[in-house]
């Protein structure tokens, strides 16, 4: 009868819930049962081992990427710290951002020898965003600007070129002149008033007279004074560029960039 | 059957370590021997001492009281069992089966958010998450259990 008793449900449901309550009890009042617990997380520490490790590996792929974001964003910090200083240091000497900021490097691909002195062709063109009028640069140098463009490639007027005229300023003196070729390799600075007396070696630079040509950009300096003609002098310059050695240039592509 | 249950308390052992104690882990083992018990593959008592069991491990795995989950598991298992054998069998389909274990794993989870509380460190939004989770396994539970009725009824 007894037996019969037991086997119902809620006695059984009692009878467990009971004995739970002991065990309980009992592990409340003797803490040896932690003996009982490490003995359990041993023999589960295999069969756990795959999560585990699982766990472990997320946690550490996590922990890496945090760190490579950590480092990326100081990267980009320490650039555009970079590029500010650059920008700020280049007014004197080189104006441009590096190339994929605003400018980008170009191969010349053809110099005509009966127009050696006037233009070039470069393997840049308006797909990467060159413009006519851009300016173009060597080792921070002007040597030109465009003049046409095609899809892929675009022809330079050289600073040497007769046709080319380019409003220059002496960098020490603040004196405005032009900028002329002569067609044979040499260059100019036109219309400096007779009574101004420039020396040697001072730069001169682009001045801000252009929309497309961004003043600053060094030109040379001055090398020879030459006679004076309706009231004006002239000077011969050094030009910064190696016109001779005409190979690899930078286009200023500013916004225009795709 | 046992060795299913040993598998889904294994699976529920994973899960709880790869949630990290993010929030308690679904009562898959609780829920899965109810759906066997359901589909009569055990009896009242199987199904009360095998959640015993494995509560007394989970205890001695994971929560250091050992006889609580133990305790906590049999009790509602004896009620939901008890419950179940109530219903007359033509009212025995899925519906009645989700709204049970829902039920029993809603109050499993209020057991333990209060336990947690009176402890001083209450966790009920983590027990609401460990709910929402639970539920799609509820849900899957009364799918397979009225399939396999549905296969029984055809065979």
């Amino acid at each position: 009868m007894l037996w019969k008793e037991l086997d119902k449900p809620w006695v059984q449901t009692l009878l467990a819930g009971g004995l739970g309550g002991v065990i309980l009890a009992l592990s409340l009042q003797f803490p040896d049962t932690r003996g009982a617990m490490a003995l359990v997380g041993d023999a589960l520490r295999w069969p756990e081992y795959p999560a585990v490790e699982l766990r472990r590996g997320v946690a550490e792929l996590r922990q890496w990427t945090a760190e490579r974001r950590e480092l990326q964003e100081r990267l980009e910090a320490l650039e555009g710290e970079n590029l500010l200083l650059r920008s700020e240091l280049g007014g004197r000497k080189d104006p441009l951002p590096p190339d994929g900021i605003g400018a980008i490097s170009a191969r010349v691909t053809l110099r005509p020898p009966h127009r050696w002195w006037q233009e070039v062709r470069i393997d840049a063109g308006g797909r990467r965003g060159v413009r006519p009028g851009a300016p173009v640069l060597q080792n921070g140098f002007l040597v030109g600007r465009v003049s046409r463009v095609d899809q892929d490639e675009a022809w330079v007027d050289l600073i040497s070129s007769a046709e080319l005229l380019i409003p220059a300023v002496v960098e020490k003196t603040r004196d405005l002149g032009v900028m002329a070729g002569d067609g044979m390799g040499r260059t100019f600075l036109l219309y400096i008033p007779a009574e101004r007396a420039l020396e040697p070696r001072m730069a001169v630079s682009t001045a801000l007279a252009s929309e497309v040509l961004p003043p600053g950009i060094p030109l040379g300096h001055i090398a020879l004074s030459s006679d004076v003609r309706e009231g004006f002098r002239y000077y011969q310059l050094s030009s910064g560029a190696d016109l001779a050695r005409l190979y690899d240039v930078s286009v200023f592509v500013g916004e225009n960039k795709p | 059957m046992t060795w299913v249950a040993g598998a889904f308390w294994y699976l529920q052992d994973l899960i709880q370590i790869l949630g990290g104690g993010i929030f308690p882990v679904p009562e898959l083992f609780f829920l899965a021997v109810f759906s066997a018990f359901v589909a009569g593959d055990e009896s009242p008592s199987q199904a009360l001492w095998t959640v015993f069991v494995g509560g007394l491990l989970w205890d001695l795995r994971w929560t250091g009281l050992p006889g609580f989950t133990a305790a906590l598991w049999a009790v509602v298992m004896g009620a939901v069992a008890i419950f179940w054998q109530a219903i007359p069998v033509q009212g025995r389909h899925g519906a009645i089966f989700l709204f049970i274990a829902a039920g029993s794993h809603a109050a499993l989870g209020g057991c333990r958010g209060l336990l947690y509380a009176l402890s001083g460190f209450p966790i009920w939004p983590e027990i609401l998450w460990q709910q929402i989770f639970g539920l799609p396994l509820v849900s899957i539970a009364a799918l397979w259990l009225a399939h396999r009725k549905e296969s029984e009824g055809v065979s």
